[in-house]
């Protein structure tokens, strides 16, 4: 199975994001109604047109999305009519949107396409040139070049816009739990259906879908009212991404950190919990007033860690302990261990307990597969205790009779009455009880380490199991108000 | 964890173990030296003892077997330790086919024994003698012999109504004064040179020996005075010469009946006698100061088995009377049915002390000490 687990989706949209222009309503319905021309015109190849509306556009909201195309505009007209002013203007508005979006995602393309269309019209130009010179007429019309064709039709995008009144709203994007995703005035490019979140501090929260449409322009636009009875939460800590629980940790994280610029929240007492793999968990306490920003810095102590896995033949049976301590009743075991040595036992029921010491290094995910063997029957141990107990009481039996026997001569002779000859059997019957008492103990003995032999003996294949370690994927993971490392597991 | 596992189970076994040495030990602190037949080719050893003339060290006693008739010895070191089957003598090479219990069994003190084969249709005696280390032996046949005694070096036999003294390669026979006459007894006076006779009617009575050495050939003189005791005496009856008295032991022909009686000799009257039921052998022992008479009842049972005691009776030597119960009872520690202790009965010197030696079934016990004296080694 393969599992991906993304910690950052917001990166790449992020980086399109920008302030729009704050001017009116006004300003955003002519651009929209600009950009909805210019984008019939372009589907109809008026391309002059379409690159005077999108122009309009700009002008009524300077959004970069425009300048391209405007670009894109001049460039298909250029295409079409190998018009080398077309090309040049194409170029120019191309470069006017790199100039004002410079962290462009598709900026590599954009220069791409600028290094072939001047290649073009330098192609074209030698090539009007030579033709001038040599018919003195206008040059006929000459087909792209494969360069050109290669590049394909450009196809103009559309626009999502998101702004607020009052602005500086922070804008969440489908979950709270994956932070803060911009601050409005917001313009950028978004695909499909998707939640908005719109908080600020001391007005109601917003909740609206779009269904982002690349080819339109898509306006979110939200007067907030005022919310004078919620107070206000913030919360960073030093470990970003920690996450963030209040008052019920039952129902999950709520967000994670950092919670800048912060969330509304009832006013009363509420607990915090804040909590990262590898640290200690932090709570507080903390008191809510109507209309203030309750601000709390949560500083984790805890280490590096990395991941252990535990898996296996028949490991939903087995209980998984590190150091002695019991991490999983019942296996598959996924645990997040601080670095270091640490001892690894795996135990079942009716199989050999597998154990190993192993050193966890931070950033690593460390898989045990384990392989447990089961346990030999213990029948020969017991059958030689039977037998160390048998000839144990035999030997004290028979020794006991011994000494019976030796106490009865010592006081008979002592006595005298009758007195004991030298060959009475008992001494006989006393020596051969000794001997056999002595044989038995010793027969004992040696069943007895017999039996501890098989008792101790590790009988059997020994619980085996196989390591594999591997490094985390470890990428820098920035939002518009924080920045920290993701990491991406495979299981 | 192992290793001291191991260590645990050695120390235990080595707390457990017992020491079968310390029953030799214990063996070597008895008071009692048992002797169980010796390969003498026997199967009913010590069918009858004599204690033998010994010098200061150890002693010896002289044992006759059956089955294969066998005369042999015990050897005594001075330390106490036994060795059987010594000076080992084959009595059949000396006419004694067989011997019918008690035999005749009599030594005259001075290393020559004499054996006698008792049989009411005829019967042989043997006479061995010779230094210890070589015996030798010299048969008399056709005896019929009811009572042997030494006379001096001279064997005096009884048969019938005849005494015969027996000489090297010679046997002279003198007739009794009574032809109904037939000795049970008899044993030598030394101090009066007498011989008294315990006939098997009863009578008792003395004969001088010198009339026996030899014998003439002629009339034996005529008994004087004369005591019949009511006990007519069977096979096996003894008498002892203790000073002036003489101790008669016997028991009856046809039942369990034994008595001792005791006879003043200058008197010739019974000055003492005691009934001891099962008596089937005596001996006469002094011991300190005190004479014991010492009866074996072989089928006395003790402890409810009927293994055989051994009785000894203090002997008053100057009235002549006896206790009537016994200063010491003796029997196998470890008694066992049918083991006839007791069945003969003597004295031997051991380490020039008098010691008691009691003979069972094939196995011979010597006292080295009792309640009544202490010769240990």
């Amino acid at each position: 199975m393969k599992l991906r687990v993304l910690f950052a989706v917001a990166f790449a949209i992020a980086a399109l994001a920008s302030p729009a222009a704050a001017q009116s309503p006004e300003a955003l319905r002519k651009a929209q109604a600009s950009f909805d021309q210019a984008q019939t015109d372009y589907l109809q190849t008026k391309y002059d047109e379409a690159a005077q509306g999108f122009q309009d556009a700009y002008a009524a909201r300077p959004f970069p999305q425009f300048l391209y195309n405007v670009g894109a505009s001049f460039h298909m007209k250029g295409k079409k009519t190998s018009d080398v002013p077309s090309y040049t203007k194409a170029v120019e508005f191309y470069r006017r949107y790199l100039k004002e979006e410079p962290q462009a995602s598709d900026k590599a393309k954009v220069e791409k396409a600028i290094g072939v269309l001047e290649a073009e019209i330098k192609r074209l130009q030698e090539l009007g040139a030579s033709q001038g010179s040599a018919a003195g007429s206008a040059a006929p019309q000459v087909a792209a070049s494969a360069e050109v064709q290669n590049l394909g039709d450009v196809k103009v995008r559309g626009l999502v816009v998101i702004v607020t009144e009052p602005q500086n709203a922070t804008i969440y994007l489908d979950d709270k739990k994956k932070g803060p995703f911009a601050q409005t005035p917001w313009s950028g490019s978004l695909e499909g259906e998707h939640k908005l979140i719109i908080e600020k501090q001391g007005y109601k929260p917003v909740e609206t879908v779009i269904a982002a449409d690349p080819t339109k322009l898509v306006q979110v636009i939200s007067p907030m009212s005022q919310e004078f009875h919620l107070g206000w939460i913030k919360i960073t800590s030093n470990v970003p991404g920690a996450e963030i629980y209040i008052d019920d940790k039952s129902v999950g994280a709520v967000a994670k950190t950092p919670l800048s610029p912060g969330q509304n929240i009832e006013p009363g007492k509420h607990t915090i919990w804040i909590s990262a793999e590898g640290y200690d968990e932090y709570s507080e306490q903390v008191e809510i007033f109507p209309g203030k920003t309750k601000e709390i810095h949560a500083n984790l102590k805890g280490s590096p860690v990395g991941k252990l896995v535990v898996s296996g033949m028949g490991i939903e049976e087995s209980e998984v302990l590190i150091d002695g301590k019991v991490v999983c009743p019942q296996g598959p075991c996924l645990r997040s261990v601080p670095e270091g040595s640490h001892e690894i036992t795996v135990r079942r029921s009716g199989y050999k307990t597998y154990s190993r010491k192993i050193v966890i290094t931070p950033k690593t995910e460390t898989t045990i597969r384990v392989q447990a063997a089961p346990k030999p029957g213990r029948t020969d141990a017991v059958v030689a205790y039977v037998l160390t107990a048998a000839f144990a009481g035999g030997g004290i039996y028979l020794g006991t009779q011994a000494k019976g026997l030796k106490t009865d001569l010592q006081s008979e002779i002592d006595a005298g009455s009758p007195p004991v000859d030298n060959n009475d059997p008992r001494f006989l019957r006393g020596k051969i009880y000794a001997i056999a008492a002595d044989g038995c103990f010793a027969i004992a003995g040696v069943t007895l380490l017999t039996a501890l032999y098989y008792t101790f003996r590790d009988k059997g294949p020994a619980s085996r199991a196989s390591i594999d370690v591997h490094a985390i994927a470890v990428q820098p993971q920035i939002g518009p108000t924080y920045a920290g490392l993701g990491m991406e597991a495979r299981f | 964890m192992r290793t001291s596992l191991f260590i645990a189970a050695l120390g235990l076994l080595s707390m457990a173990g017992c020491a079968w040495s310390e029953f030799d030990d214990l063996a070597d602190t008895t008071w009692v030296r048992s002797t169980d037949e010796p390969n003498v080719g026997s199967r009913n050893y010590a069918l009858a003892i004599v204690g033998l003339t010994t010098g200061t060290s150890g002693g010896q006693l002289g044992v006759v077997s059956d089955d294969t008739p066998d005369y042999s010895t015990i050897d005594y070191d001075n330390d106490g330790t036994d060795t059987a089957g010594g000076n080992d003598v084959k009595l059949g090479q000396h006419r004694i086919a067989a011997l019918t219990d008690p035999p005749l069994f009599v030594t005259d003190g001075n290393g020559k024994i004499a054996i006698a084969e008792r049989s009411t249709t005829g019967g042989n005696v043997a006479v061995v003698f010779g230094s210890a280390t070589a015996p030798a032996g010299i048969e008399f046949a056709a005896l019929a012999p009811d009572a042997v005694t030494f006379v001096g070096a001279d064997v005096v036999v009884a048969a019938g109504d005849t005494f015969y003294t027996l000489q090297t390669a010679m046997q002279v026979p003198c007739k009794s004064m009574d032809s109904t006459f037939a000795v049970a007894a008899m044993a030598l006076d030394s101090a009066t040179s007498t011989l008294w006779v315990w006939s098997k009617s009863g009578a008792f009575f003395g004969i001088p020996s010198s009339a026996l050495t030899p014998c003439n050939g002629g009339m034996l003189p005529s008994a004087g005075s004369t005591l019949t005791t009511p006990l007519m005496p069977a096979a096996g009856a003894r008498v002892h010469i203790v000073g002036n008295f003489a101790v008669l032991t016997a028991h009856a022909p046809t039942s369990r009946m034994g008595q001792i009686f005791v006879v003043d000799l200058s008197t010739v009257a019974e000055s003492d006698t005691l009934a001891v039921e099962g008596l089937r052998s005596s001996a006469v022992a002094v011991f300190g100061t005190t004479t014991y008479v010492v009866i074996g009842v072989p089928d006395r049972a003790v402890g409810g088995v009927v293994a055989g005691q051994v009785d000894l009776f203090a002997l008053d030597t100057t009235a002549g009377t006896l206790t009537k119960t016994p200063a010491l009872s003796l029997n196998d520690a470890q008694a066992e049915s049918g083991q006839l202790f007791g069945r003969a009965v003597t004295t031997m010197k051991f380490n020039d002390k008098q010691i008691l030696v009691i003979a069972a079934n094939s196995e011979v016990f010597a006292y080295y000490k009792t309640a009544l004296y202490d010769a240990l080694p």
